[in-house]
């Protein structure tokens, strides 16, 4: 494994050993920890029965498991469409958000939910705009159907999205007076990145989205103002239709690259940004695999890199991250409005991203007041009484798991929820914040105070 | 052994609280006689034995439902305390609580000391001292268990053992347990007990009034008896907030304004809880409501308190029914008297936008004068069942509002007009928000009219999403004879016009017209003949169950999501609230002004 230099953590990393199958050996056997590693990074934890299952599996089959795209559905995805057509009936995208937490938390393939909630912040699309709950539920349907699938289908149909043209302001795009905005996310925000294309090409590629109207809530082609005339696109000519310039600029080279960029700083690092190089193996892999994304998706998270010292911790963990890495460890059923508004005092209200960037994600989560908010949201979770711990009381969950005292609580913490060693100074507020006579009765205080430590915003 | 004696406690104070009568042996002084003159809250219970025998206790402790409630987990700790009280007592807690509460018990609280009591009349003098030996031993062994040892401190006054066990006092004279948190309280009370003269609060000139106003025991049973002085609770600052006036409420002063300007008002106020077969009957009384007679709330009683609800209109199906005098436009022209600036200027904003909406017409004048001062609300459950017709997701009671035109002929056509301007703008910012559109008919139908509005269905709307709860109504004005309905569905507004057509016939018949006339069985039993129903709301327990029922899906995904349950685990909790609806028969709530005001509740389960 190479040497690790915190300020070029990734520069002199090769390539060919990042993005290795990792195996286990003897030194650093498939365990526990490993598992607990993968399911921060790929779902929203785990419970420790999850865990456990996992540590005496093997990774391939644990990443088998989590890439799963079954065609049946689930009796969980049957119950959750059901839950849906009930929230959708207030038309409440607020309730959406709460549906989705609800099937984030539920799901039985939480990579699925995982890449839906990377997608819907890559498109970002913003309720207080759009305002109806259906279609934003369309657009996540978009996005869960092909989450773990195509890139260029889902680009493509996210093209027409009426959440997104409505968001983008392009309900309305005539031939006359093309709508560039949705031309220049398209390549700036969603497949290209900033710098890779000229103001030309945005001129361009508007005009091939001429046109692309949403008429009662459906997305509509009106012919008669499409711009039918032949246009150049990223050096390329004889583009006419909006379908043609989506693939001309999929084939761009920096496509691949971008989004191999952006799973890169999902799944593995916040920061640094990887060198180009550290990245072209993913991107060379999406287009072999024809922009499918279950190939790249397992060679990530089944990496050398991703469960090298190198990506332990490197990222802070999102509010979604952090509060359901609670819920699913204590196994905590809750009242899931209060999470979603609590969520939204975070800054990651599911619907609402802060604009069409989506959220900054990284060291933009934590600030004084968010870390004053995730203590309270914790301590507003375990004190909630419609709380409950695998379906019973706190003392008794923790009793079920064998936790008896300050000490093994804690190493039932870092077991479950933590990415690092808790340091000393953190192991020694946890042991004051119980009473001194070393009884488990301030138990909620110790988990608050454990919401708040440093190593419990880092995944 | 806390746990023990706070069950044990806690479940004597209930019962003691929720039992007794409302007087002793004429020879021996009764609880008011004993009470201090400054008493500002009495609450008095029957004999314990009227409780265990109520047949409406009965009929809920034989309902499955209730059964399986109380073997389920959710009653686990109450049995589980109510074995420990039964051990201690060596007796079923019912037989205990007889003979505890035989005679009845008393609640009081007093202003001046500020003190808290619980006067229990025990079956006889050693049944009371037994009681007493008793609770004073359970907390001995208590304290035996606890660091700070003993806490029971035994005390004497005027030769009478006394207890203070936990800043509680507790003594016992003759056949009556006292405990009060106040020990200059339980002073009194004994010099009063000795003394065996009427000098206590039974002296006071308004409680021994309200005393002599107590109806003589009919079929009924009273269960408690309650009275206050509010004039001392407001000087107390108890329950501010309810003698604060609301005047920046429109809806709250309409509703209620002279209600609460009466509970604002009066010097004290009685009430009474009387149960007979399957009724539970709550009835309040304030006899001095010089409301009744002020100007500003004419809106509410009418001219000299003369003001009368209209006689309810009872549907089919019907969820429920308020009808009520209230003189909309007198309270808009009175405004300025009842509210405050902030309200005053939204609603000079409204009266202008009304103007403008209602043809240039003076709202408050010419629109809310024209109708009769009695209005009437009435909802009801709608049939889905068409299959022609889109089934909106949530599923809404139609509902209408119906009232009485002063100048009919003058007012109909001009209804009607703005009813279809209305809808005309309700087209128009629908459409800018992608919300369906409504189609427009007259008909004519017998001597009424209708204007229906109905949404039209988008042929083009996916099939797999939620039908919008647009779908719940078709905006309807039917107009007959002297009546304007502002119904939510045509159907609705049929049936009303059906009713009150048929109401009309048969008070031709009698000799008398439909509206303002009490109606039958709506009087408050023993209420004097001068008084008159100010307010009458009915509602029928089963139709409120189907409409809930007919929204279960709905309510199992809150229940989801505000508590993170499984689908079983929400609707098995969503059928138990299902099926505790279904036990209510019906809820009566009245207001009857006489002499006083009268608010009346009368609750029926179903067997």
């Amino acid at each position: 494994m190479p040497s690790m230099d915190r300020n070029n953590l990734f520069e002199s990393l090769d390539p060919d050993w990042a993005w290795s199958a990792w195996q286990p050996s003897e030194d650093e056997p498939w365990n526990r920890q490993r598992a607990a590693h993968l399911y921060r990074r790929a779902a929203f934890g785990a419970t420790s029965a999850q865990l456990e299952q996992a540590s005496k599996s093997t990774l391939s089959v644990t990443l088998d498991s989590l890439l799963a795209t079954s065609a049946n559905e689930s009796t969980f995805d049957a119950a959750s469409k059901q839950l849906a057509t009930s929230v959708l009936a207030t038309n409440d995208p607020r309730s959406l958000g709460v549906w989705w937490l609800h099937a984030m938390l539920g799901s039985s393939r939480p990579l699925l939910e995982k890449m839906t909630l990377f997608w819907h912040g890559h498109f970002a699309t913003g309720a207080e705009k759009v305002k109806d709950a259906q279609l934003m539920y369309d657009q996540n349907r978009l996005l869960r159907t092909h989450a773990l699938g195509s890139v260029a289908q889902l680009v493509h149909g996210i093209a027409k999205d009426p959440a997104m043209l409505v968001y983008l302001d392009s309900a309305v795009n005539r031939k006359a007076h093309p709508n560039e905005n949705f031309a220049r996310e398209l390549m700036e925000l969603f497949c290209l990145g900033e710098g890779n294309y000229s103001e030309k090409d945005v001129q361009e590629l508007a005009r091939c989205f001429t046109g692309w109207e949403v008429r009662r809530n459906q997305f509509r082609f009106n012919s008669f103002q499409h711009d039918s005339g032949s246009k150049q696109l990223l050096g390329a000519g004889d583009i006419e239709s909006g379908e043609q310039a989506i693939d001309r600029v999929l084939a761009d080279p920096h496509a691949p690259r971008f989004i191999a960029g952006k799973l890169f700083r999902f799944f593995i690092a916040d920061e640094p940004a990887p060198p180009a190089r550290l990245l072209e193996p993913l991107a060379e892999q999406l287009i072999a695999d024809n922009w499918m994304l279950t190939g790249v998706l397992r060679r990530i998270l089944g990496s050398q890199l991703m469960f090298s010292p190198i990506a332990r911790g490197r990222k802070i963990r999102s509010p979604i991250e952090w509060s359901l890495n609670w819920l699913n460890a204590c196994e905590i059923s809750t009242n899931l409005k209060k999470l979603a508004e609590s969520l939204n005092d975070l800054g990651q209200a599911v619907f609402y991203p802060p604009n069409v960037k989506g959220w900054d994600g990284g060291r933009a989560w934590i600030t004084s007041s968010t870390l004053v908010g995730r203590t309270n949201l914790i301590g507003q979770i375990v004190r909630d009484e419609s709380t409950r711990w695998a379906g019973g009381d706190m003392a008794a969950f923790f009793r079920g798991q064998k936790v008896d005292s300050v000490e093994e609580l804690v190493a039932w913490l870092e077991r479950n929820l933590f990415a690092l060693e808790l340091s000393h100074a953190t192991r020694e507020r946890l042991h004051h914040s119980l009473d001194a006579a070393g009884g488990m009765e301030r138990l909620a205080d110790c988990l608050v105070l454990a919401g708040s430590s440093p190593e419990m915003q880092l995944s | 052994m806390r746990i023990y004696v706070s069950c044990i406690a806690l479940t004597l104070a209930c019962w003691l609280v929720l039992t007794s009568r409302s007087s002793c042996d004429a020879q021996t002084p009764s609880a008011a006689d004993c009470l201090p003159a400054t008493t500002m809250l009495y609450l008095e219970a029957a004999e314990a034995q009227s409780f265990v025998d109520l047949p409406l206790g009965r009929q809920l402790l034989a309902n499955p439902l209730f059964q399986e409630l109380w073997r389920g987990p959710e009653a686990m700790k109450l049995r589980g305390g109510i074995t420990l009280a039964e051990i201690a007592l060596g007796e079923r807690v019912p037989a205990a609580l007889v003979k505890v509460a035989n005679h009845g018990a008393v609640l009081a609280v007093d202003s001046k000391t500020r003190g808290v009591v619980l006067l229990a009349h025990t079956q006889d003098k050693a049944t009371c001292g037994q009681l007493l030996g008793k609770l004073v031993q359970l907390a001995r062994t208590r304290d035996k268990n606890q660091p700070e040892g003993n806490s029971v401190k035994e005390t004497n006054y005027r030769g009478q053992a006394a207890y203070e066990v936990n800043q509680v006092v507790m003594t016992s004279f003759d056949d009556w347990l006292l405990a009060t948190n106040n020990s200059e309280l339980a002073k009194t009370i004994v010099d009063n007990y000795r003394a065996s003269a009427a000098q206590g609060l039974s002296a006071v000139p308004a409680f021994a009034a309200s005393r002599d106003q107590l109806r003589a025991d009919g079929p009924s049973k009273r269960l408690l008896w309650a009275w206050a002085d509010l004039a001392e609770l407001k000087s107390q600052g108890v329950a501010s907030d309810l003698f604060k006036r609301p005047d920046e409420n429109f809806v709250a002063e309409l509703v209620l304004g002279g209600l609460l300007a009466t509970v604002r008002e009066a010097a004290t106020v009685s009430a009474e809880l009387t149960s007979q077969a399957d009724h539970l009957r709550l009835s309040a009384t304030m006899r001095d409501a010089a409301s009744l007679k002020q100007p500003e709330y004419e809106f509410f009683f009418g001219k000299e308190a003369q003001g009368t609800a209209p006689v309810p209109v009872e549907l089919d199906g019907g969820l429920f029914t308020l009808a009520a005098y209230r003189d909309v436009a007198d309270l808009w022209r009175r405004a300025g008297d009842l509210f405050g600036q902030q309200t005053n200027d939204q609603l000079a904003v409204a009266d202008a936008t009304l103007t403008t909406l209602f043809s240039g017409k003076d709202f408050g004048e010419e629109i809310l004068g024209a109708i009769e001062p009695g209005v009437q609300i009435v909802a009801a459950a709608q049939d889905f069942s068409d299959q022609s017709a889109p089934t909106p997701s949530i599923k809404l009671p139609a509902f209408a509002l119906i009232t009485k035109l002063r100048e009919p002929d003058q007012m109909q056509p001009q209804l009607r007009r703005i009813f279809m301007s209305l809808v005309g703008f309700l087209n128009i910012t629908g459409a800018m928000n992608q919300q369906p559109q409504l189609d427009v008919e007259t008909l004519r139908e017998g001597n009424g009219t209708y204007v229906l509005a109905t949404y039209v269905p988008d042929k083009d709307r996916p099939a797999d999403w939620a039908v919008p709860i647009q779908f719940n109504f078709s905006p309807t004005l039917a107009i007959v004879d002297e009546y304007a309905v502002l119904a939510s569905t045509g159907t609705i507004a049929r049936k009303i016009v059906h009713n009150l057509q048929a109401g009309a016939a048969s008070a031709d018949a009698a000799g008398a017209g439909p509206a303002g006339a009490v109606p039958s069985g709506a009087v408050p039993s023993g209420s004097a003949q001068a008084s008159r129903l100010n307010t009458v709301l009915r509602l029928q327990g089963a139709p409120i169950a189907e409409a809930l029922t007919s929204n279960r899906e709905q309510m199992i995904s809150q229940n989801m999501l505000e508590k993170g349950h499984t689908q079983e685990e929400a609707a098995r909790e969503i059928d138990t609230l299902l099926r505790l609806a279904g036990l209510a028969h019906s809820l009566e709530v009245t207001l009857s002004v006489g002499p006083g005001v009268q608010l009346d509740a009368d609750l029926r389960l179903n067997p």
